[in-house]
């Protein structure tokens, strides 16, 4: 089958589209789920660096409990309240992001807008909830496991920012309205980061903060 | 409410009279450094990637072959070895054999697909500065002395620093490879369609997204543990916890991209369609699959020379690349092949690839205990045969990159190499490459044969000429370029090109293409030839 391939240097630009009725209307989306299929990739790349992280916390907790029958220093008290409370905050802004995909789809910009701030100030809280954890339990950085905790954990810590960050791009993004029940794929595209992102939160509450 | 309720009724018109501005497009040609540094064009970027990972790549081999012929001769101080070899090492697969098919894919691959550009222009761009700062302060730490096992606390923190932003933007510049091949190819051209190269692309970024961030978590805890901790969290030294990212397997991750540049070539310059094609692709990504390795490190398994997994793995990393050599040889034996430099690159590039899988196959048998050979007491540096074999990796890797800029070259600089300056390279680049790693390989066995204990000194001299001959080699290759004819060559400048990155001018003009039809097939450029022959 023969394909046709004109290479014309100055078309560069699509030609207006013209719709049913001949009035103008958008063209069609030109790149389409780029953002949505390169976050997830993305995730990807994040979602090993920390398999890669609770790994090696795993191993060496492993070894140690073997050679020297121990893993946390007696004096390093892990309290459960705040971890379990921050995996609460996240687990709520997983539907309160997942709100703010499902308006969008509907144009609905009120509850979107409304979504995505109430995701953010569950993010804040969370923070918050990380930040009085580090001060109760004064873990001392220079001992294995302390090392390992503040690292996996501020690793985590700087994704739930750069997630933040993403959903305020986003919705400056839905601001200017660029989305649309059409076109919305930044607000999906930085749902599928914030799960993730809750996803990864899980796994280091099971791992760290619960098993010890 | 207004902004905040309904969404602007006049954008839907902006969009349409100025549709550019809402797909980002508009990469107009950069001029002058200003250009370049502001630039999002694939095609900038891509040079731009290409000539400073060639620039790497020459120190690199510089420290390569310091390295061996201190072994053979001792002249550097007993301190400094250890960051020759480790700056070697990271150099010659981070700054250099990486980043060259980055480089070659960042402008070749939205041409191959038929896109416009390249997915996240702005993130491209700045995974090339990220990657340029890194590499900039990895040489610099160095330089006053830090590294693994640096004497300078602050020097050996800024290393690793420096390596996290290499890898970052790294992953950063394999995000957009691989979105770019996903999502933007054009009307027809399915993923089992899109040619190998753009396919090993994706593969290799793939396996780059994969591997690289566990490299980074490593990286993050040996910072960490170097500057705040006691420096015993990861159980190790500092570099034996970053090596087998440098090893067997992970290292195999490197070549990926040079199966797919292979096989383009080879099949344009045979003018035929590529044989078993689906094979081919499965092959490819068998390769990548095999190539996983970031289980294989030290702390997750101190003994994975016993392990069979690591055995098997190695093994069968033999199969894929049997495969596609036989796919190779069909396709050669089915078309009509021009003996061109590319398929010189390409045939010595496949000879090297098929030596160094096979050495690798070796490398997981216990009893042959070529894990155990050390270049001297307490070394750092990767053992013998492993860095024979890494190099035989990387070499086969460079030389199939040499041979990707030479047969792409029209594209890329808008003129044909000098082709018989080009076949010198490609021979001088092979025997360098198999005389900087073969050496080690075989004094790898040294712990087995007694004879060869006292042949090191020789063998890492050969090694050390090999390394000083793959660097001539890519001397020549930019003298070839510098001296290449054919100002504007046609847009399927070999004239028998197959697939769409030669349906448009050389170099391309911005934008890339004009309106593009329909793909049938996997071979576009070949479907008008069959069809205009028949008519």
């Amino acid at each position: 089958m023969a394909a046709t391939v004109t290479t014309e240097p100055s078309a560069t630009a699509p030609a207006p589209h013209t719709g049913s009725a001949g009035a103008l209307t958008p063209p069609p989306v030109e790149r389409p789920r780029v953002l949505l299929v390169g976050t997830a990739f993305a995730v990807a790349g994040i979602a090993m660096m920390f398999a890669g992280l609770i790994g090696i916390y795993l191993a060496r907790r492993a070894t140690n409990l073997i050679t020297v029958g121990s893993w946390l220093p007696t004096d390093l008290i892990i309290p459960l309240s705040q971890p379990n409370m921050g995996l609460a905050t996240l687990v709520i802004s997983v539907v309160t992001m997942q709100w703010a995909v499902v308006s969008i789809k509907n144009d609905d910009r009120t509850n979107t807008y409304l979504a995505l701030g109430t995701t953010l100030l569950l993010a804040f809280a969370f923070l918050v909830e990380m930040g009085y954890l580090y001060a109760l339990m004064k873990a001392d950085v220079t001992t294995i496991p302390g090392l390992l905790i503040y690292a996996i954990s501020g690793a985590h810590f700087a994704m739930v920012i750069s997630a933040m960050v993403f959903v305020i791009l986003m919705g400056f993004r839905a601001l200017a309205g660029e989305f649309t029940s059409r076109q919305h794929d930044g607000i999906a595209a930085a749902a599928i980061y914030w799960h993730s992102m809750v996803a990864i939160y899980a796994l280091i509450w099971i791992s760290i903060f619960v098993t010890k | 409410m207004a902004i905040t309720d309904t969404r602007p009724a006049d954008l839907a018109l902006e969009v349409t009279a100025d549709p550019e501005r809402f797909i980002g497009l508009s990469d107009h040609d950069p001029h002058g450094l200003a250009g370049l540094i502001g630039t999002g064009d694939h095609k900038a970027l891509g040079r731009a990637w290409i000539a400073m990972s060639l620039l790497f790549g020459i120190a690199a081999l510089v420290l390569v072959a310091l390295f061996h012929a201190d072994v053979s001769s001792s002249f550097l101080p007993t301190d400094t070895v250890d960051q020759v070899a480790t700056l070697g090492q990271v150099a010659l697969v981070l700054l250099f054999a990486i980043p060259l098919f980055v480089g070659i894919a960042t402008y070749v691959s939205p041409l191959q697909v038929g896109a416009r550009t390249v997915a996240f222009p702005r993130a491209a761009a700045m995974a090339f500065w990220g990657w340029m700062l890194g590499s900039g302060m990895l040489i610099a730490a160095y330089a006053i002395n830090g590294g693994p096992g640096g004497g300078r606390a602050k020097a050996v923190d800024l290393s690793f620093v420096a390596l996290a932003f290499i890898l970052t933007s790294l992953c950063l510049a394999s995000v957009c490879l691989i979105t770019t091949v996903f999502t933007m190819r054009t009307s027809g051209l399915w993923m089992t369609r899109i040619p190998l190269f753009s396919w090993s692309i994706v593969v290799a970024a793939s396996l780059w997204l994969f591997t690289m961030p566990v490299l980074l978590a490593n990286v993050l805890l040996t910072y960490l543990d170097h500057h705040y901790g006691t420096g015993t969290a990861l159980g190790t030294s500092e570099w034996g916890q970053l090596a087998w990212a440098f090893g067997q397997p992970t290292i195999y991750v490197v070549a990926i991209p040079a199966l797919g540049a292979i096989s383009d070539i080879l099949a344009t310059l045979s003018g035929t369609r590529l044989a078993l094609r689906g094979l081919m692709m499965t092959a490819i990504g068998a390769f990548g699959v095999l190539a996983f390795g970031a289980y294989a490190q030290p702390i997750f398994a101190p003994d994975i020379e016993s392990q069979a997994i690591y055995v098997a793995m190695g093994v069968l990393a033999l199969l894929p690349v049997l495969l596609l050599l036989g796919g190779w040889g069909a396709t050669l034996r089915g078309g009509k092949p021009v003996l061109k430099s590319p398929l010189l690159f390409a045939l010595s590039s496949a000879v090297v690839l098929l030596l160094a899988v096979f050495g690798g196959a070796l490398y997981v048998i216990k009893q042959l205990e070529l894990h155990n050979t050390k270049w001297f007491e307490n070394s750092l540096a990767t053992p013998p045969y492993a860095t024979g074999h890494a190099l035989l990796v990387v070499g086969a890797t460079v030389i199939a990159a040499l041979g990707a800029l030479v047969y792409w070259s029209p594209k890329i600089f808008g003129r044909f190499a000098n082709d018989g300056l080009a076949k010198l390279a490609a021979l001088v680049s092979l025997v360098g490459v198999l005389l900087a790693g073969l050496p080690l390989m075989i004094f790898g066995f040294a712990i087995k044969a007694d004879a060869l204990a006292d042949s090191g000194k020789f063998l890492n001299g050969v090694s050390a000429f090999g390394a000083v001959v793959l660097l001539i080699a890519i001397v020549l290759v930019l003298v070839a370029l510098l001296m290449g004819k054919g100002d504007a060559p046609a847009d399927d400048a070999w004239g028998v090109g197959q697939s769409l990155e030669w349906a448009t001018s050389s170099p391309p003009a911005p934008g890339n293409f004009g309106v593009l039809a329909r793909v049938d097939s996997p071979e576009p450029l070949l479907d008008i030839t069959d069809s205009e022959g028949a008519a």
